[in-house]
């Protein structure tokens, strides 16, 4: 994979394009409301309901460099922490019927580079595997391209995060490269799977994500019938 | 490239091996003589060497994402002042075996706790490309890395249209990893960037190769090597 590139003016070496460097902003309080539910500025008055939806599922944390926590004041506490966080910045993502269901991050934020990432997915197995679930990503990611102006937003993994890396390719993040040796969490290697979405791409990806989410493509079951990312 | 895994003791999950998490001393001003000359820690007594050896070498700067190509030399003085004095990067001066500075590079993104670093900002002057000192130099500061400071991950970044780098990553032994798309703004432009790295199981057999490679009895009477780095 060549970028694109022009000669440099003096010496003739490639040089990537000139584009615009006007930082892009950092992300904010927003409510952003979808058909399934909404994501929202996570805050203090979410952790109740995150204590309760996460309680128990100590699978979730495993690939996490946080947890699990071992009584309910110190999963409060991490949520608590995460609410005043600035980088990671984490929302609420919200059911229909008002309940919180997960949080999600942007993360290394790079407003001057125009990169961010979406990290610190925490989705309760009542989140797993729902339409809201997709459509968080969806709102996130319109929102850091469309409203924010970045350009690359990334996803990483622990290169063992089957479901995380399988997660990334359904949502249309492009797979980059794998980073041996790249940490040590809970005193244990972990290799980084890197994935990335790029602004010249996000139309695109917009649309499989709109075609997906559109009441039509659920049965009486709310059963799929077309993938993500399928034709 | 497959990741060794044990079951998680409850979940089931596979997760990577146990691994020392005792962190990886920061660098330090150490001097590292070599055969053809030496890497020191940089100071302003280099200053005026460096002048010397960069000026009018303007392409040297095109694949730097911040700095240069400077303007005259009190700017390129104050640039390796700041440089000189940088934690991170934290830079060495590379002297050859007449005492002359001749290029810099730095230890950078020093992750102690993960035990992970980066060689970069690699700046070397017409004078040191394609020596041996330039790949003893690179041999020097890796062994610093792993042998005295403990990392066990060195990693090798670039430009993605970076060529030379590019080659001189993989002549030295560094596994390319991939490419990050749109990954910097760097000078107005976009840049993305091409990872490599080499692991500390990985050094004894790269070491092996340089010391081969570094042998006297590998330059012809010319200085013209008769076996390339790397190869058998």
């Amino acid at each position: 994979m060549i970028p694109e590139s022009e000669p440099h003016p003096s010496t003739g070496q490639l040089i990537g394009l000139p584009i615009d460097t006007t930082p892009a902003q950092r992300p904010g309080p927003v409510t952003i409301e979808g058909r399934y539910g909404r994501i929202e500025k996570h805050a203090t008055r979410h952790t109740a309901e995150l204590c309760a939806a996460f309680a128990g599922h100590d699978r979730i944390w495993t690939y996490m460099s946080h947890g699990p926590f071992t009584d309910e004041p110190s999963l409060a506490a991490f949520f608590d922490r995460r609410a005043v966080s600035s980088d990671p910045y984490a929302y609420a993502v919200i059911d229909a019927s008002g309940r919180t269901v997960g949080s999600l991050s942007l993360s290394v934020i790079r407003p001057e580079m125009r990169v961010v990432e979406v990290g610190h997915v925490l989705y309760a197995p009542t989140l797993q595997r729902t339409p809201l679930g997709t459509e968080a990503q969806y709102l996130l990611a319109r929102y850091a391209f469309e409203t924010l102006g970045y350009r690359r937003y990334e996803w990483k993994c622990n290169s063992l995060n089957e479901p995380s890396r399988r997660a990334a390719l359904r949502y249309g993040f492009t797979y980059e490269a794998t980073f041996r040796q790249h940490q040590i969490i809970k005193d244990r290697n972990r290799d980084t799977a890197w994935f990335s979405m790029l602004a010249s791409e996000w139309p695109a990806r917009k649309a499989a994500f709109e075609r997906w989410l559109d009441p039509g493509n659920f049965d009486a079951y709310g059963k799929q019938r077309h993938k993500l990312g399928d034709a | 490239m497959t990741t060794p895994s044990e079951p998680h003791p409850k979940t089931g999950q596979p997760i990577g091996l146990p691994v020392d998490p005792t962190p990886a001393p920061r660098p330090g001003p150490v001097t590292i003589q070599g055969r053809y000359g030496r890497i020191e820690k940089l100071e302003p007594l280099h200053t005026a060497d460096l002048c010397a050896a960069f000026a009018g070498h303007e392409r040297v700067w095109t694949y730097i994402s911040t700095d240069g190509p400077f303007a005259d030399e009190p700017t390129f003085a104050a640039f390796l002042a700041q440089r000189a004095a940088s934690p991170d990067p934290y830079a060495y001066a590379i002297i050859d075996a007449s005492g002359r500075a001749v290029g810099y590079f730095t230890l950078m993104r020093i992750q102690p706790a993960m035990r992970v670093i980066e060689v970069g900002h690699v700046l070397y002057s017409p004078a040191l490309q394609r020596t041996p000192l330039g790949t003893e130099a690179q041999y020097l500061l890796a062994r610093y890395a792993f042998e005295t400071l403990g990392y066990r991950r060195y990693e090798w970044k670039c430009n993605a249209l970076n060529e030379a780098s590019r080659r001189a990553a993989l002549r030295y032994g560094f596994v390319y990893e991939g490419t990050f798309r749109q990954h910097m703004i760097a000078k107005g432009r976009n840049r993305d960037d091409a990872w490599f790295s080499m692991l500390d199981s990985e050094w004894p057999a790269r070491k092996a190769a340089f010391e081969r490679w570094l042998d006297p009895g590998n330059f012809d009477a010319q200085g013209s090597q008769r076996v390339k780095l790397g190869d058998a």
